[in-house]
């Protein structure tokens, strides 16, 4: 037995078996319980130690496999790392079936986080961008259905989720030529700038995001918010592999400025434009842009907070954008429109459910008591520390999300007619937001019980943690 | 420990009457349970004065490298006057609500017992982190209570603003932890420093509608007085405690003369306007504005004893009146003590209301003291309104535990004119209270004889009518809203349609030539 056949081979043979089901509730029930089944060993299990069962028989579980003359290892240090993405993308697949998805996206899901953790563990690293231009592919199907001609989106998101893997590869030819000659500013400066660009492309830095807020208009809001979960925090993770392998790149003295500007360019973009939407969906993925501007900024505090903002962000932002997207997903099924004069005083009629969206917007930008605001008060205290101007436009983006989420909650409550509250959706619905909205109340207030589950994740990147 | 039994027997108690709403509607003594339990929360506020000041440190959060800052609570003397305050208008709403025409009401009871709970962790609170967290949850339960109960698109409309407002208070108060951190102190408000201060300033101004002034949401009498009352009193009380902690060596401002000004008129006009509006819930708001402004005036001055002073006697002396609903002539009589108790005079509650600790021009006096005078004189004339129902339509029990309920009211607030707080047993500045007392006796006298006294309602600040009557502010905000909107809505247009991706390219290429400079 070894590591990558278990979290690589085995959903990926699951991902071809999770297609059969014909109900969509047992899809979400198989592959949500087979999530959570891989992110318990992930958790449970020990690699490379043999395991012994009874007097006869013991068992251990390798690392490595090698396919082709390539590597790929799950060591013991990335195990915190694979159960965490595990065990969100269980909870993705457990709401698929009130966001009526699961028959696409548990398949497509497992078969895309598949792909995505064997780019995190081939060896060389190299093929990862193919790995993950493989899973960007099988995403296709999940954003635009074979029955439907794909749109804008689903085609602006493939083209520059594609320019991105050229970018990575040719710098990763430059980065070998950079190992040979430390020396040749030359070189490095060109390899330095082919990565930023690659990985603008993937993380969608500004102005490279504009396939997203036209897929929340197009696709399920649901399929658009795991992408938008699994695909950045995958490139983050491969990037942070890039700064762990090449300590040039590391400690390259512009790469926190870089990082710095990057991410503010991404919070204040999003979160002014995300002030002046008139479309639900649009609003959250420019929310999901401002998440991923946060993860920037805290990648430029790694002298000071290593990876330990970063991985902080990473649940709450994941649980906000799982009750966003489901929110989202329940009521563009039932009223078939996300913009604002079609869901003008529909609190009254879906109060649980819009309440979650509310407060998963709400949290977003880090309001007192959510989830969000731990990590993100964290984040502004040490950048703060740095540069307090930097700081202040990040007050700023905040007030510009917070814009729009007031403007999204005085279009829900000012209903033109004056009706009764009811409660619409099904109780799976309501009770999967409220779930959800216990566990944002919750993380808000004791952020400290993400800590055992956290304290372990940067030792993925020994270079890193500190 | 203390502060946690406290907390705890009120979150309980809440609890359990939800469980039997639940679990055993037709229950008989939901009632009596709500009542042991405010009443035991009440009595362990006593108790912390055997051990204050307290500390109590939270579960920290964690990591710590990240989080120099976990919720702290921390009871002082004047912290205990707000949390004193808080429980006893609790007692007070409980109580009286055999009189309320909702009664029995789970809901609004545990309402009320969480809110008194959240309300003393706000007032406790020893950093900003904790405040904020406490006035976030205050916010949450105003909100999702107004939106509940208020009907039509723009009174919703006014909540959301209202809501709004207060959160951008609490950012305020965040930007003062963050310039405090960046000046090498902790979000601690006695370690403050002086750049915060104008920030914190800013932020209660906000959240109790001083700064600037105004008026979101002006018209209660959709809610309930019970719970209503307990909602509007524990959110200013949240906003004031702030005025307290503020150090006064964090306010050396220029503009501290100016905001002085400000706050002045702003109590005078609220005094005036709480002078002549009939209704008392109606007026209330102008009641908060008014009696916020001196707790203002009194930190501006360095006072910030004072400042609790007129905090604690906005919220007994406000509960008390809010929850008087029915006509009797022993209590009306009664309610005249809490006159007595918020007249500045030798060894009452708001004895050190016009000390001053600093060298600030005393002139905003001239304003603040008639201010004083019709807030008092306001308060007389809500005492003596005839829209109250009486006994005679209530069941005995209600003539025994409604007058308990303002009782305790009332003997708090002479209570706290000579025991418990940094302020009691002051001598005060006894020269002002007789100003204000002659000042109080003139309206008074002038009410019946001038006609133009009870002039109809001036309008100007309600919330109807502000869309139309437009200002110079209000017009340039728009406008760079609306210009704000249609440039991105440009930029979007540019990089979503067809060309947009020659665009972001032409960008990206840009940028590219731009980090290589910069990084050669």
């Amino acid at each position: 037995m070894n590591a990558p056949l278990i979290w690589i081979g085995i959903p990926l043979i699951l991902s071809v078996l999770l297609w059969l089901p014909r109900r969509a509730n047992i899809t979400a029930l198989l592959g949500g319980s087979s999530a959570l089944i891989f992110a318990m060993l992930a958790w449970f299990l020990p690699i490379d130690i043999a395991i012994r069962v009874n007097a006869i028989f013991s068992f251990k579980i390798v690392s490595s496999i090698e396919i082709l003359g390539r590597q790929i290892s799950i060591t013991p240090a990335d195990q915190p790392l694979v159960a965490l993405l595990y065990s969100l993308t269980a909870i993705w697949f457990f709401g698929s079936s009130a966001a009526y998805i699961a028959r696409r996206l548990v398949p497509i899901g497992m078969a895309m986080l598949a792909l995505l953790i064997a780019s995190l563990a081939v060896q060389p690293f190299l093929y990862a961008a193919l790995i993950i231009q493989t899973a960007i592919l099988i995403a296709v199907p999940l954003l635009s259905p074979p029955e439907v001609k794909p749109k804008r989106g689903v085609i602006r998101f493939l083209i520059y989720q594609t320019i991105a893997m050229p970018f990575i590869l040719f710098s990763g030819w430059l980065l070998a030529g950079v190992e040979s000659s430390p020396g040749d500013i030359e070189l490095l400066t060109q390899a330095a700038v082919l990565l930023a660009l690659g990985f603008a492309f993937l993380l969608a830095i500004f102005p490279l995001y504009t396939w997203i807020p036209l897929l929340m208009e197009e696709a399920s809001p649901y399929a658009v918010g795991f992408i938008l979960w699994l695909l950045p925090n995958i490139t983050f993770l491969f990037a942070l592999g890039f700064l762990d392998r090449y300590a040039w790149l590391r400690e390259y003295p512009q790469l926190p400025n870089a990082l710095r500007s990057a991410g503010l360019l991404m919070v204040l973009t999003g979160g002014i434009w995300s002030a002046f939407q008139r479309h639900l969906g649009r609003m959250m993925g420019y929310a999901a842009i401002v998440n991923t501007g946060f993860s920037l900024l805290s990648l430029s505090l790694l002298a000071d907070h290593q990876l330990s903002t970063f991985f902080l962000l990473q649940i709450p932002q994941a649980l906000g954008l799982i009750i966003w997207s489901l929110a989202l997903s329940i009521l563009k099924i039932h009223e078939r429109s996300l913009e604002f004069k079609k869901v003008q005083g529909m609190l009254q009629r879906y109060p649980i459910i819009l309440s979650g969206l509310l407060l998963a917007h709400l949290s977003a930008m880090g309001l007192p008591l959510l989830a969000g605001f731990p990590p993100i008060i964290a984040l502004w205290e040490g950048l703060a520390r740095q540069n307090l101007l930097a700081a202040f436009w990040v007050g700023l983006a905040v007030a510009s999300l917070l814009t729009g989420a007031l403007r999204t909650l005085a279009v829900l409550v000012m209903s033109p007619k004056d009706e009764g509250w009811t409660l619409n959706g099904s109780w799976v619905q309501n009770t999967l937001i409220s779930i959800g909205i216990f566990f944002i109340l919750l993380l808000g207030l004791f952020p400290q019980i993400l800590y055992p589950l956290l304290a372990n994740l940067p030792l993925t990147f020994e270079h890193l943690s500190g | 420990m203390l502060i946690i039994i406290t907390i705890t027997i009120l979150f309980v108690s809440a609890l359990t009457l939800m469980l039997l709403r639940v679990f055993n509607p037709d229950f008989r003594y939901s009632w009596l349970i709500t009542v042991a339990g405010v009443f035991l929360a009440w009595i362990s506020i006593f108790f912390w004065q055997l051990k204050i000041p307290i500390f109590l440190t939270l579960p920290s959060w964690q990591p710590a490298s990240l989080f120099a800052n976990s919720p702290i609570l921390l009871a002082d003397k004047l912290s205990w006057a707000y949390a004193f305050s808080l429980g006893t208008l609790a007692i007070g709403v409980i109580l009286t609500a055999v009189a309320r025409e909702n009664f029995p009401s789970h809901p609004a009871w545990a309402g009320t017992l969480a809110l008194s709970a959240v309300g003393i962790i706000a007032v406790l609170a020893e950093n900003s982190l904790t405040l904020v967290i406490a006035w976030s949850a205050i916010d949450l339960a105003e909100l999702i209570t107004l939106l509940a109960s208020v009907r039509g698109e723009k009174l919703r409309e006014r909540v959301v603003i209202a809501f709004s407002t207060r959160i951008i208070g609490s950012g305020f108060l965040l930007w003062a932890g963050i310039i405090s951190i960046t000046e090498g102190s902790s979000q601690n408000f006695l370690t403050a420093p002086q750049g915060a201060g104008i920030y914190m300033l800013i932020a209660a101004g906000l959240r109790l509608g001083i700064l600037p002034m105004h008026m979101p949401f002006r018209t209660e009498s959709a809610l309930r007085r019970g719970y209503g009352t307990m909602l509007r009193l524990t959110a200013a009380a949240s906003s004031l405690i702030l005025l307290a902690r503020i150090p006064q060596d964090s306010l050396q401002s220029p503009l501290i003369p100016y905001l002085l000004g400000l706050i002045s008129l702003t109590a005078l006009y609220s005094a005036w306007k709480w002078f002549q509006t009939k209704k008392t819930l109606d007026a209330r708001p102008f009641w908060i504005l008014g009696m916020a402004s001196l707790a203002f005036a009194a930190t501006l001055n360095g006072n910030p004893t004072g400042s609790v002073a007129w905090g604690v006697a906005l919220v007994l002396g406000g509960g008390v009146l809010s929850l008087s609903s029915v006509q009797n002539k022993w209590l009306s009589r009664l309610l005249f003590l809490s006159l007595v108790a918020m007249s500045t005079m030798p060894l009452t509650l708001t004895a050190t209301g016009w000390e001053s600790k600093t060298l600030q021009w005393g002139g905003f006096s001239i304003i603040l003291l008639p201010a004083h005078a019709l807030l008092l004189a306001g308060y007389f004339r809500h005492i003596q309104a005839k829209d109250k129902s009486s006994f005679k339509s209530h069941n005995p029990f209600t003539s025994l535990a409604y007058p308990l309920g303002i009782s305790f009211m009332l003997s708090s607030l002479l209570l706290l004119g000579f025991w418990g707080w940094e302020g009691a047993s002051s001598i005060g500045v006894w020269l002002y209270s007789i100003i204000i007392l002659l000042l109080f006796a003139l309206i008074i006298w002038l009410h019946p004889r001038i006609r133009g006294y009870t002039p109809p309602q001036a309008h100007w600040l309600t919330a109807t009518k502000i869309p139309q009557r437009k200002s110079f502010v209000y017009n340039t905000f728009w406008n760079f809203y609306y210009f704000l909107r249609n440039l991105s809505q440009q930029i979007t247009k540019i990089l979503e349609n067809e060309g947009g991706i020659l665009w972001a390219l032409l960008f990206i290429i840009l940028f590219a030539s731009l980090l290589a400079e910069g990084i050669r």
